[in-house]
């Protein structure tokens, strides 16, 4: 191994204990999840929107993000259940480029590891904090999980690490939903495999503890378009295709079927601002069959303060430095429009 | 002649209004007073009074003018000095020693105007400012050639007293003899061995005797007890005048670099965060970490994670605990930030003990 062993990190019980969790963001937690896991199992109908930046980059944008997503949330609250994405760390497609918070707590400098563990913790408290939302983080290193456990109340496996082991059977132990991402190639059976095995209990090895873990019967799909061998990217957010996935999952014996479309990346061509037309397409979908009604459960949209992306060294408040973005008025507008559509 | 009449009315009136505030920022003044005393601050605070001053220049728009305002500017704060210094007078400042001793020296020049109280030991005028006796406790923590005051040390971890001021004192030796004694005639000098040492090129260049006193004040009360003016002591120039002695020749250590450390001890912390200051600004920590692999490093990965340049790492042993330790740690930075208050939060918990003994300007 060529791999310099730089200096021990802490262990997630040493940084909550630096960072704990309020009393009322425990609580606030409590009702997020039961709001959010009542989707999944059907008694709630409300829409799920799991909206936020592609990647968590400053804590003061996402921080006023949050809090712009409350005043949203309150007047929505018949129809909408929102999840605030915070992404704090990102795969990327060749390992170069901005991994996220954790890997660069300043997109700026080098990687400081130590620094951005305690960072992101950091900042999913000041998010339920502030804002009471109990926030959504996609898991590309499973052994983080355990630094965030108690703040995130979604928790999305991504479509390069849909197909990982370690990815499965760490979902298999969680107690929120977690989708699962269809891959990059858009294979569905990878997608499926990946959740009958989150859904299963298992026993293995995490964080150097042999481990068991129940199964996690929230589970579920997350369609976000696929590229294909010739490099040509394609949508999956169709009828057609929400209807092919009914019928996997009717031919899977999974419990609480369920998908979250993703509006951005190989579904939008990460033109972002076609997120506001297939979100709506895909609502409109819905109103066609009772079956896909009951199956989409929600979607995910990549949106920030301001619209579009940039490098990370532009330095534009609120602008994305991964992804390009729907910024705050085009987010405003489509989430009432869609409280309007849901029905 | 109506005219100057006028004029002066004119003045009578600004004066009038002028009296009215110099005596609202007098108020001001012997609050800050109140406040310094409270926080082991001293009175003269060279920074704030050229700030004061540069700001204040800057409100008069005729250059001309300009040039008068400063020096009026100057005079009003030399006199809130003295007003503060003279409210400063019912502060009893805690010190370990005997007047003239270097500790005595300390207080007088960070507290002028104060009632430096003597203790016989580090730990008795530390207790009397924790009990309450005295207001501030003035004690040395470092030597730049003896090093650490290992006693202060404990009491600084041990103890529940801030430190929100750093005084540094070089160590200047003079000889000090009889008034008009001729100093070719001095035979025999008295003195603490520290001080001696630093002045051993002149004792041989002079062929000088030396004699050893347990403290320079000690020896400069015993050559003036004994009335021979061959005979000299060697000591700061505060104890000739305390003990009716003269100084005969200024400086005569060879060695520069002895300056002494002394930390002002109170009851209150206190974080400013007047963060336009150009002055570098230090804080302590004290802490004790679980006694496992790597437990010290995570706290100092913690503080290199927020940039604080550490000036200064040591291990004391705790006493009542055996093959235990604690350490010191004086680091470079502001603390009265977000940076530093994170910092203390992410230590916290991988510290059994920790305290903030406080932050202070150096010079």
């Amino acid at each position: 191994m060529n791999m310099i062993f730089k200096r021990k990190l802490l262990i997630p019980k040493e940084v909550k204990e630096m960072y704990p969790i309020s009393p009322e963001g425990a609580l606030a937690k409590r009702g997020n999840d039961a709001r959010i896991q009542a989707v999944f199992t059907g008694e709630s109908d409300k829409l799920l929107l799991v909206i936020g930046p592609c990647s968590a980059d400053r804590e003061d944008a996402v921080i006023e993000y949050v809090s712009r997503l409350r005043g949203l949330q309150e007047r929505v609250a018949d129809k909408i259940v929102i999840v605030p994405r915070i992404y704090t760390n990102k795969p990327r497609t060749t390992g170069a480029g901005y991994k996220g918070m954790l890997h660069q707590p300043n997109p700026q400098e080098h990687s400081d590891m130590l620094r951005g563990l305690i960072s992101i913790r950091k900042l999913h408290m000041l998010a339920i904090n502030e804002s009471g939302f109990s926030c959504a983080d996609e898991m590309l290193y499973p052994e983080h999980h355990r630094f965030l456990d108690d703040l995130l109340s979604y928790v999305a496996v991504g479509a390069r690490s849909v197909e990982d082991q370690q990815h499965r059977m760490t979902a298999s132990g969680l107690d929120v939903p977690v989708g699962m991402k269809n891959p990059t190639g858009g294979n569905l059976s990878v997608m499926m495999n990946a959740i009958r095995a989150a859904q299963a209990g298992h026993t293995f090895i995490y964080r150097n503890w042999e481990v068991e873990s129940k199964g996690n019967p929230l589970t579920h799909a997350i369609l976000r378009g696929y590229i294909d061998s010739h490099g040509i990217t394609h949508p999956n957010y169709h009828y057609e295709d929400l209807a092919h996935l009914y019928e996997l999952y009717a031919q899977s014996g999974l419990v609480n079927p369920s998908v979250l479309v993703d509006t951005n990346h190989c579904n939008s061509g990460k033109r972002y601002d076609e997120q506001v037309r297939i979100a709506k397409e895909v609502l409109h979908s819905t109103r066609h069959s009772t079956e896909i009604h009951a199956l989409v459960k929600g979607l995910m949209i990549e949106s920030y303060l301001e619209d579009g992306c940039q490098k990370p060294g532009e330095g534009v408040y609120g602008k994305s430095i991964t992804d390009p973005c729907l910024g705050w008025e085009k987010t405003e507008r489509l989430v009432l429009d869609l409280a309007d559509l849901w029905v | 002649m109506d005219e100057l009449k006028d004029i002066r009315k004119k003045i009578d009136g600004i004066d009038a209004q002028l009296a009215g505030l110099f005596e609202q920022r007098m108020e001001c003044a012997r609050e800050i007073a109140a406040y310094k005393a409270a926080h082991g601050l001293s009175v003269l605070d060279p920074a704030r009074e050229e700030e004061t001053v540069r700001q204040g220049s800057m409100r008069v728009l005729d250059r001309d003018i300009r040039e008068y305002y400063v020096r009026f500017e100057q005079n009003v704060i030399s006199l809130s000095r003295d007003w503060q210094q003279r409210l400063m007078n019912g502060v009893k400042v805690a010190y370990s020693g005997v007047p003239g001793a270097f500790a005595h020296i300390a207080v007088l020049r960070a507290f002028p105007g104060a009632q430096p109280v003597a203790y016989p030991d580090f730990a008795a005028a530390y207790r009397a400012c924790e009990a309450g006796d005295c207001d501030v406790a003035v004690l040395p923590f470092e030597n730049s050639s003896a090093g650490e005051v290992a006693a202060v040390t404990d009491l600084m971890f041990n103890g529940s007293l801030y430190v929100n001021q750093v005084i540094e004192i070089e160590a200047e030796q003079n000889l000090l003899g009889l008034p008009g004694a001729d100093k070719s005639k001095v035979r025999t000098v008295y003195s603490h061995p520290q001080a001696l040492y630093q002045c051993a090129e002149y004792l041989e260049e002079h062929a000088l005797e030396a004699r050893e006193y347990s403290n320079t004040a000690l020896a400069a009360q015993a050559v003036s007890e004994k009335g021979d003016p061959t005979c000299a002591a060697i000591g700061a120039a505060e104890a000739a005048a305390l003990y009716g002695l003269e100084v005969l020749e200024a400086r005569i250590n060879t060695t520069r670099t002895n300056t002494t450390r002394f930390a002002a001890f109170t009851r209150m912390l206190r974080l400013d965060t007047e963060g336009k200051r150009k002055m570098g600004k230090h804080f302590i920590l004290m802490y004790t970490v679980k006694n496992e692999a790597g437990s010290l490093a995570q706290t100092l990965n913690i503080i290199g994670a927020h940039n604080y340049n550490m000036c200064n790492l040591r291990s004391r042993p705790m006493k009542e605990l055996l093959w235990n330790y604690y350490f010191f740690v004086e680091l470079d930075g502001d603390v009265a930030t977000e940076e530093g208050e994170s910092m203390l939060r992410e230590l916290a918990p991988l510290c059994d003990r920790l305290k903030l003994v406080g932050s202070f300007y150096t010079h």
